[in-house]
Formats: C-alpha cells, structure tokens, sequence
C-alpha cells in the first residue's frame, strides 16, 4: 500500500478489512479519520481525506517506487537489536535518515532491519556487538507502516518502512539482553 | 576499556583496499555489516564491521577465497574463526563511503567483546548427524588436551557403535548389511572447533552415495529413539526409577551414553550433544548425570560376564563386523562381535589360521561375545 498525493491505493485484502461506509468514519480504521465521502477503499483507488493521507504517508524525498508494492501492512512480532533496555527513536533511524553509505541501495537505505524471529536477531547480535547486546519485540500492525521479507542469508530478516508520522520506538516495550556464553 | 580505535598498529597505504565497494554481502542489516570486497589487484578480501563512532565504520579485514568465503556463508566455520588470523587490518571509512586509512592489527589486540561470540555461524548449517562438545573452564581455544579430543571422538564412536548394534539386533536387516554400515561407528567428520571442543559428524551415507535401505533406516531411527531415551532417563534423579528391575535396553542406553557423559574430575565439566540423532535441539550432560548413569551401570554389572575364549577364527563377515571362534577339538564355537579397532587383528587371524585368545564380555542371555582383545597363543 503507498500513499501519494491524494489518492490510495490498497490491496483486495485490505479493502476487504475496511468496509463501505457512507460518509462517515471508517469503523476498521479508527484512528485514521473520517473519509471525505464514502469508504471509497472499497472500491479501490478514489479520493480520500487529507488527514488519512497525512497519517499513512512515507516521506516525499523517498525514491520513487519506494516502498516497493510487494510490501505490506506491518501485522505482528518484530525483533530489532538495540543498544539498550530503553528503545529510543535513535534505535530505530534509517541508515538514509543517518546520511550512511550513500551508495546503497536506496529504498532499502530507507527502510529499517528487523527479524521475525527472535532467534534470528539474537544471532546477529551475537555476531556483531557493534549493533547492540539487546533484541527489542514489537507487536506492529498496519498503523505503523509496510514491511517486506527481504531474507538474504537470515531467513527472516524484514525490511520494515513506518509511515512519516509513526512513533516508531513505541511499540518496541520488550527487550531482552543477548548473552555471551564463555 | 580500549575499543577498536585505540588497537595500535602500523599504518598501511588504504589504496591496496581498492573501492572498498561490496563484491558480495553476506550480512546485510540496515546495510552491509559482512561482506566480500576486493582489493586493487582482485584477490578477495572478507570485510567485517567491527565499530561505529562519530562519522565513521571501522572494518577488520582479512584475506579470504572462494572456499572460505563458502564455508562462512554456508555456516560450517563460526564468523570469529574465519576472521581470527595472526594480523588482520582495520580500515576506517567515513559514513559516506570513503576510506579514510587502514592499518595492520595484531589480532589478539583485539577487543574480544567487539568480535562475533564463539562459535556462532552466520546461519545454521545443515543440522549434523551428531555434534559432541566438552566443555570445561580450562578448555579454550589454545588448551584443549589431546586426552579431550580422545573422549570425545571415542565417545561418540562407541555410541554410534552400541546403539546400531543394538538396534541391529533387534531388527536384522533383510541378507547382509551393507559394508557402509561400518560407518555408523566411524561417522565422517564434518568440523571440529577449539574453545571448549567440539566434534560434528556427519551422515554416515554421503550425497552421491546408494540411498540407505529401508532396515538401514530403521537400524538408525531405532538408535536415535535409545539413545533420547537414555538421555531422558538421565534427567530423573534415580534414573529407571526406583523398583529394582533392571531394563538392559537402558542399560545398551547408558552405555552408548557412557562416553558422553563428562567424567567424576578432570578439564570436562559439561558434556553437550546434539544433531538429528539427538533431536531439536542439543543436550547437555552434567557430572550429575554421568553419576546417575554409573550408578545404574554398577546395577547392571552382575549381568555382563567376562571371558576369554580360545580357538580358531574359522567364520569372517567383514560387513557385519562378526567371525565365530571353533575350539580346537570343534566341540565348542562363539560367536564374536568385534570394532574397528580390532579389525586388522582379527584378520590377521583368520587369514593365517593361527590359534587366539579372545577377550571380551557377555551380557546375560546374548550368544555374542563383545571383543575387548585378541592376540595370538
């Protein structure tokens, strides 16, 4: 799903989620805001109101194409290494937001590397220290933004893109410390 | 504490590392964190992110190949061992990707809590038939005595060789077993690793190799299902329970075990054994257990007869590992079983045709004699 402009396009699955509703807010989306005339989600790619568009819009400096359409809704657990107990909005800055490696690829420069495992990130946090000795969970859903498996060699590492305005280090409560064994 | 900007070294020219530009990335989160670059004459170079401070990467860099580089992404060699070398370099580059020096490190200066944990692999290798690690606090990666790698790989051979039998025993294959059979006792080894010290074993039947049939299968899931059942037996605090009954198949077991378990002193504290035999996931086998296992063997014991038999070795199967020893006046003969640790003895003997005392044990109710010796009369 990608917001631009003023117009928004979703997958069938999503307008399954998000039924007609005649002018009026749309009951799945509540925090989102009410719709300029009807749920037009439902019918695919119409107008919506300047508040939905403010809440679920990437960046406009972002590449274009970027997230890629593949990606979708973030639902579910998601392991991201820290540095400490206290996830702050500085765990969770995009190597684009830090201006790093400017010859990356772009749009996964502007993504965030997260694993659905936990295994799976406490092994990277094993392997380099210089990332954190700590593993954060995040229950995200489609409010924070798209994500998409981009595995590599980890199998379940996940490029996740949160929506400009998503406070991104919130849903991050839990973390556990990656111990050393001698 | 020192980090890896204060390791000192010797200034290298940062031009040899050519565009530092990835060749292949191995480990990418937000960015490349390992990967393969080149230098300016196009030999390989494995790249690892070590630091990050104030505008900067640091890289330790090492020289690598193609089958290195294979081993690390296949995870059959732990990243701190492919990078551990007597010098590495560490190269400096500005977030925006350009290399601002490099110099040559000793290796051992190197901060050890910035450098992959021991053992780790960048992913988990096709699970290994069998994987035995000693552990202990003297163990470490330069001081691991050769009497440790000695019990481990015999304890993992005497296993394989109890358990097999065993479960051969009780299912015998349809005609011959095959030669390859003698591999459940002689496993390929696949890696051995230092710092603590661990054997891994292969399948005892190769890729390109007959698939095995259908009793060989059997032979070996039956193994497997002895040996998790010794291994449960062992977290009870009397193990078989308290009734006096003894259970020999527990004990076929606890002996198969025996060499796994860690002794009463000595470097081994912690025994920990994994792989498909074992299950999902690794044991680990305590001084604890291997006092409770002995303290079933000991109820076992008055079972197990010693002997010495003497005659002729007149029967060989080379696949089964059996021969039958005649008395000389053929009124008395034993079946024998024996390793391959005794297989050029044994035929020797029977190729010369040379009077031998055999020595071994046998358990109650079973013809076979197990060959501890044999030597020529």
């Amino acid at each position: 799903m990608r917001a631009a402009g003023w117009t928004l396009t979703v997958s069938v699955r999503e307008r399954e989620r998000w039924p007609l509703r005649r002018g009026g807010a749309c009951p799945a989306r509540p925090t989102i805001g009410s719709l300029s005339t009807v749920c037009v989600l439902c019918y695919g790619r119409r107008v919506v109101s300047d508040s939905v568009r403010t809440a679920q819009s990437f960046p406009g400096d972002w590449p274009e194409g970027c997230p890629p359409g593949e990606a979708a809704p973030c639902a579910g657990d998601y392991y991201r290494i820290v540095r400490g107990e206290l996830v702050t909005s500085e765990d969770l800055r995009s190597h684009r937001e830090l201006g790093k490696l400017p010859s990356a690829p772009p749009c996964l420069r502007a993504g965030l590397s997260t694993f659905r495992t936990l295994d799976d990130a406490e092994r990277m946090a094993l392997l380099f220290p210089v990332l954190g000795g700590f593993v954060a969970r995040g229950a995200l859903n489609d409010d924070y933004g798209v994500s998409m498996l981009t595995p590599g060699r980890q199998p379940s590492h996940t490029t996740v893109w949160p929506y400009e305005q998503t406070h991104r280090a919130e849903p991050f409560r839990q973390v556990s410390s990656v111990r050393r064994s001698s | 504490m020192s980090t890896i900007w204060d390791v000192a070294g010797r200034e290298v020219d940062a031009g040899f590392f050519g565009t530092f530009e990835p060749a292949e990335v191995l480990i990418d989160i937000d960015g490349p964190r390992l990967f393969v670059a080149r230098t300016v004459d196009g030999d390989d170079l494995l790249v690892y992110q070590v630091a990050e401070a104030e505008g900067r990467y640091g890289w330790i860099v090492v020289p690598t190949e193609a089958r290195s580089i294979e081993r690390v992404r296949e995870g059959e060699v732990a990243l701190l061992d492919a990078l551990r070398q007597p010098w590495v370099w560490i190269v400096t580059q500005s977030f925006a990707g350009a290399l601002e020096g490099a110099r040559r490190v000793r290796f051992d200066d190197l901060p050890p809590a910035s450098l992959p944990a021991d053992g780790v692999t960048v992913v988990d290798a096709v699970q290994p038939f069998l994987a035995v690690r000693a552990k202990g606090p003297t163990l470490t990666s330069r001081d691991v005595p050769a009497s440790v790698v000695r019990k481990v790989v015999d304890g993992a051979m005497h296993a394989m060789k109890a358990l097999i039998e065993h479960a051969l025993e009780m299912s015998p294959p349809e005609g011959r077993p095959s030669d390859r059979l003698r591999r459940y006792y002689d496993l390929p080894t696949q890696r051995l690793a230092f710092g603590s010290f661990e054997a891994v074993f292969g399948e005892p039947v190769a890729p390109n190799e007959q698939p095995l049939l259908s009793s060989e299968k059997l032979a070996l899931d039956r193994a497997g299902m002895l040996l998790r059942r010794g291994i449960a037996a062992l977290q009870q605090e009397v193990v078989g329970g308290d009734g006096a009954e003894i259970d020999p198949e527990l004990g076929v077991a606890l002996d198969a075990l025996s060499g796994l378990l860690p002794p009463a002193s000595g470097a081994v504290e912690e025994m920990q054994i994994g792989g498909r035999l074992v299950g999902d996931s690794s044991v680990r086998l305590s001084r604890e257990h291997g006092v409770r296992a002995r303290k079933y063997m000991r109820r076992m014991r008055p079972a197990v007869e010693a002997l010495v038999v003497q005659g002729l070795v007149r029967e060989l199967d080379k696949d089964a590992m059996t021969f039958i020893v005649r008395s000389a006046d053929l009124t008395q003969e034993w079946p024998c079983r024996f390793s391959s640790a005794q297989r050029d003895d044994v035929f020797t003997a029977f190729a010369e045709d040379t009077p031998v005392a055999v020595s071994g044990h046998r358990r109650a109710g079973k013809p076979q004699v197990e060959v501890l010796a044999i030597e020529v009369v």
